[in-house]
């Protein structure tokens, strides 16, 4: 018997290894499983890459669309399943090789993960609507409960305002989605996107506007991201990698997916999410200046990224496409990096203020070696892949001659190196608190095993961006490409 | 394992002159679709590839006296690749990595010295990648317009477009170069780096900002003439890039003198030094161009001289402040030499090649008619006697004022090396002035498309307005030398040497122990009651840029408030927005 491979595998193996975690744990495979699951669909995701490149893949689950539920494997679905599978890889890893953070060992976490990852496929693959919302909750549902998971005050605290802010944003969605369906009638995105044009215009506003919201919220954009350090300081370093890294990416891919495919003519809204991208960039980046905690400054580092991708992704022009997926790439490997960082000087260090991590560099000069790595390629200092891609959406505005994001960007950047370089040159100073530096036991290379990894792979891809240019571009045509999605999923039109 | 770390340290040192001797042929790197790196050696990055040929292994030799130190020396192996990356460059894309290894490796290298404070460290990156931007900003601009990254000349440009190329391209540069009002990183970071890698950053790193201004005019085939119109006989641009530099050197010259610690004494003669070349960029004609790059070459000598003669001292004495030191003439003769022979190169007296590279810049200003840039020039370079003379004096002439200076040995064997080889290589170009015109800066003048200096016979320096023999001249001042020297060995017996520094009396008090008898404390203080002078020292840019940092973090901790702690909030605001934009969007019935 052959197996056939479809991408529902994406969505059901890890829902499938989750429903039987009763047995991983009997058997003590949790973490063998979990981990093996992650590369497995990481290969998966690679094997596929021959196929999608001839044509986008449709995977349609009893009735074919516009009337039934269906799956939509393009370049762009397949890459950020890649980097998913691919983070999560990563993440599990350093979770099983820890020797802290039990509670991210057992069941609950096991189970979490995996439907977090499902959800979060299943985000990217979906072509329905309402799909679409039941994937958002499974995400969400799991990601509130791996907020609280460690179960002390501050975590239980982030947990339930993670609850009540991601539900809200959830309502948003929903609001926008019965309006969707009371004035077509229907939930296939490609449906709903050739019948979005007759609507009325204010009605359109309404549901835009409310879309932009629900989403706004859980992808992270200024005025609607002030929940993010908090709960990004609440939760575990560990799983806070997988928001930044997972998470804030398939929110970002269906805000952009739903823009260029509902609006025949992305340019209305381009104004908007460019200067919502722009502001939330620089405003998170000067809040970053004041922080003293290296959590939140992580978090409102990771707010400045995603608002320069959302800069990016918002221009609409395939060059800046290209680069902002490719910075979402790297902005993955660097968050998951540096935040895992944060995870091992955790173990060490009581707090992660500024004043406490003074010399860190000498009990930890491997983690404050690849913390500046993950710092040089955040702010894009080759030849790190981090400037690479900035290279590549700066190059994207000059084609056109549009010089204010690029000034924009470049003024972040700056801002941004005043705190990263502020820290880094903390961990080289000498240390504040010698007698306690003497008891902390040494390093551990194994626990770095999956960041030195991670290390490896930004500096290949800054060396060699050329390995994954085919595959960017052409998943920045799928997103930007409204008519070729249209007829692959809805048939030529007469 | 100790030992051979420390050989393969020494090896990578090398690698610039493995470039410099073995490279042929071009090489280009696809980055990707429309980015393609070439990198080639031309005259002109030879010329300074040079330099750091030189440069390099002879701060490497020291630095194997300390504790094998893997991370530092891997950073200086990922700085020397940086530079290279940088002068081999033929696209603005492979400048732009060298540039940014060059800086993020340096700055690394910076943390690595106890001394480095928090503002030294800041002040360091964020200028440095202030010009970074610049650069890439500048680039980008070029690009949007030819399409493509490549350092060629650039035809059809509108002239509002080469003034905006120009300025961002410029003040890239001037800021690695430390141009006044630019320069605030250059001192701290000099006085605060290791001392060995303090000569790195004033022998070698300075000299890319040069390289960076050296090959602006490469873009615009027809001069600077365009930008901007003329004046005097010559282009605006040209000339304001003269007044910077000419501004700078003389300002940094009188700071340099007020200063009371050695390092940061060398540190601001280097920016007037750099500025010296600065100015001779802005002339721009054959003769200029030939000085700058002579001086260029002769100042990464000196610094280099200096700055390792300097480090020598304070590893020996653990003093870097002028009143602490003294009287190491007699302990550390072959430092004085090294001193002595470096401030001869500095100041630009003859014999030594500083001479001929000072000459060749005058030289350049009489010819363009530029009077008023060549008295200030002058002005400058004699107040340079000032510090030199602090600097030969208060080391190690004088009374010991510590008793580290009084117990102090000779620095060790690896810093002397690179002191002998580099006083021998002064001495050779004063006598051979002719050698360098000939065979390092002829090259890249033509390269340049300039008529070439030429000389007669390599011991004598030649230009339409008069030159030298610099065998004759050496032969002299070695003569006088000589006999000053015998004569003093002479007569030595004969002097009256005071028993203690208190065995005198002046102004009718006998001095303690608290009174400071040296030479050089408080020296250059005057110089704040001179009118002009004394307002320029007074008045410095640490307060506009402490200012700037207040206002951001201000800014920062205000907008700050707006990420509070209550849910509440956040969600009031969400549906606040969404209202107040559905009814805007309403009212105006889009």
């Amino acid at each position: 018997m052959t197996l056939h491979f479809t991408p529902v595998w994406f969505i059901a193996v890890p829902l499938l290894l989750a429903f039987l975690a009763p047995l991983w744990v009997r058997w003590r495979l949790l973490m063998p499983v979990l981990f093996s699951a992650q590369v497995a669909l990481f290969a998966l995701a690679l094997s596929w890459i021959p196929a999608v490149r001839i044509a986008p893949i449709l995977e349609t689950i009893v009735i074919a669309p516009p009337l039934g539920i269906h799956l939509h494997l393009d370049a762009i679905a397949l890459l950020l399943v890649a980097l998913f599978s691919f983070a999560g890889a990563i993440i599990t890893a350093f979770i099983w090789l820890d020797n802290g953070a039990a509670h991210l060992r057992e069941r609950p976490a096991f189970i979490l993960i995996l439907l977090l990852i499902a959800g979060s496929n299943g985000m990217v693959l979906t072509g329905d609507i309402f799909n679409l919302y039941v994937f958002i909750e499974i995400v969400g549902v799991s990601a509130y409960a791996l907020a609280a998971i460690r179960r002390d005050k501050t975590a239980l605290e982030a947990g339930l305002k993670y609850l009540i802010v991601g539900s809200v944003a959830a309502i948003f969605i929903l609001f926008a989605i019965v309006l969707l369906y009371l004035q077509t009638g229907q939930l296939n995105i490609a449906a709903l996107a050739q019948a979005f044009s007759n609507m009325p215009a204010q009605m359109q506003l309404l549901i835009g506007l409310l879309m932009l919201i629900g989403l706004g919220i859980k992808a992270e954009l200024f005025p609607f991201n002030f929940w993010v350090p908090d709960i990004y300081r609440g939760s575990d370093p560990e799983i806070t990698a997988l928001y930044s890294g997972v998470l804030v990416k398939a929110f970002l891919f269906v805000l952009f997916h739903l823009t260029f495919i509902l609006l025949a003519d992305p340019t209305v809204a381009r104004n908007w999410l460019m200067a919502l991208g722009a502001i939330t960039m620089i405003v998170a980046e000067l809040v970053a200046l004041r922080q003293n905690d290296l959590r939140r400054m992580l978090a409102y580092s990771s707010l400045g990224q995603v608002g320069l991708i959302t800069l990016a992704l918002a221009f609409a022009s395939e060059a800046t496409t290209a680069g902002a997926l490719f910075h979402m790439i790297n902005h993955t490997f660097i968050k998951v990096l540096l935040f895992l960082l944060a995870a091992l000087m955790l173990r060490q260090y009581a707090s992660l203020k500024l004043t406490d991590v003074h010399g860190l560099s000498r009990t930890m000069p491997l983690a404050a070696g690849l913390f500046v790595l993950g710092a040089l390629a955040v702010l894009g200092l080759p030849p790190l892949s981090g400037f690479i891609s900035k290279l590549w959406i700066l190059k994207g505005f000059s084609d056109v001659q549009t010089f204010w994001p690029v000034a924009l960007i470049l003024t972040a950047a700056l801002i941004e190196a005043g705190y990263y370089f502020r820290w880094i040159r903390a961990f080289y100073a000498a240390p504040t608190d010698a007698a306690s530096m003497a008891k902390m036991e040494g390093e551990k290379v194994l626990n770095y095993a999956p960041l030195l990894v991670i290390a490896g792979v930004l500096i290949v891809l800054g060396v060699a961006p050329f390995l994954l240019e085919d595959w960017l571009q052409q998943a920045a045509q799928a997103l930007l490409g409204r008519e070729a999605l249209l007829n692959a999923v809805l048939g030529v039109q007469p | 394992m100790n030992l051979i770390t420390k050989l393969l340290f020494l090896g990578l040192s090398f690698t610039p002159a493995a470039t410099f001797f073995t490279w042929d042929g071009a090489v280009a790197w696809s980055l990707l679709n429309g980015i393609t790196l070439s990198f080639d050696l031309t005259p002109l990055s030879a010329f300074f590839m040079l330099l750091l040929a030189i440069g390099a292994p002879l701060i490497a030799v020291p630095m194997l006296r300390e504790k094998s130190d893997e991370s530092a020396y891997a950073l200086y192996a990922l700085l020397l690749l940086g530079m290279q990356l940088l002068l081999l460059a033929g696209d603005f894309i492979g400048f732009f990595i060298g540039w940014e290894m060059m800086t993020w490796s340096s700055y690394l290298l910076l943390l690595r010295s106890p001394r480095t404070d928090l503002e030294g460290a800041q002040s360091y990156i964020l200028f440095n990648l202030v010009s970074a931007f610049l650069l890439l900003a500048g680039m980008l601009f070029l690009y949007s317009i030819t399409d493509d990254f490549r350092i060629q000349a650039v035809d059809g440009l509108l002239t509002a477009d080469k003034l905006v190329l120009f300025v961002l391209f410029g003040l890239a540069f001037l800021i690695k170069v430390g141009a006044l009002p630019l320069h605030l990183w250059v001192p701290r970071s000099y006085d605060q780096a290791p001392d060995l890698f303090s000569a790195f950053l004033s022998a070698l790193m300075s000299k890319m900002g040069i390289y960076g201004l050296m090959i602006l005019p490469l873009l615009f085939p027809d001069g600077f003439n365009e930008i901007s119109g003329q004046i005097f006989n010559g282009p605006v641009a040209g000339y304001v890039l003269a007044w910077i530099g000419i501004i700078t050197a003389t300002i940094a010259t009188f700071k340099a003198i007020s200063q009371e610690d050695m390092k940061r004494l060398l540190a601001y003669s280097s920016i007037a030094q750099v500025g010296y070349i600065v100015t001779a960029l802005g002339v721009g004609s054959s003769l200029a161009i030939g000085g700058a790059l002579f001086q260029a070459l002769v100042h990464t000598l000196v610094k280099l001289l200096l700055f390792i003669t300097i480090a020598g001292i304070i590893l020996q004495t653990g003093h870097r402040r002028f009143i602490d030191l003294g009287q190491l003439i007699s302990r550390m003769p072959i430092s004085f030499f090294g001193v002595l022979i470096g401030i001869i190169g500095l100041a630009g007296m003859p014999p030594l090649p500083g001479f001929a590279a000072k000459y060749l810049m005058y030289v350049g200003l009489i010819e363009a008619h530029w009077l008023l840039l060549l008295a200030a020039m002058i002005l400058a370079s004699t107040a340079s006697f000032v510090y030199c003379y602090k600097l030969i004096y208060g080391p190690f002439l004088g009374h010991a004022n510590s008793p580290e200076a009084k117990t102090a040995t000779e620095a060790p064997w690896q810093y002397l090396i690179p002191q002998i080889i580099l006083m021998g290589m002064l001495v050779a170009l004063g006598i051979f002035p002719g050698w360098a015109i000939d065979v390092l800066i002829d090259p890249v003048l033509i390269g340049l498309n300039m008529t070439p200096i030429g000389t007669p016979a390599w011991n004598v320096l030649a230009t339409s307005y008069g030159g030298y023999d610099g065998v004759a001249v050496m032969g002299v001042f070695a003569t006088v030398f000589v006999l000053i020297t015998v004569l003093f060995l002479l007569v030595r017996g004969n002097m009256h040497r005071a028993a203690s520094p208190y065995d005198l009396s002046f102004c009718g008090e006998v001095p303690t122990a608290d009174t400071p008898l040296h030479y050089g404390a408080g020296m250059g203080r005057e110089l704040r009651r001179v009118p002009l002078i004394g307002w320029i020292l007074r008045h410095t840019t640490t307060g506009f840029y402490a200012g700037l940092t207040r206002q951001t973090q201000a800014a920062a901790g205000m907008i700050g408030t707006l990420y509070g702690s209550n849910p509440q909030t956040w969600l009031l605001l969400a549906v606040l927005i969404f209202a107040v934009t559905l009814t805007i969007q309403s009212v105006t019935g889009a």
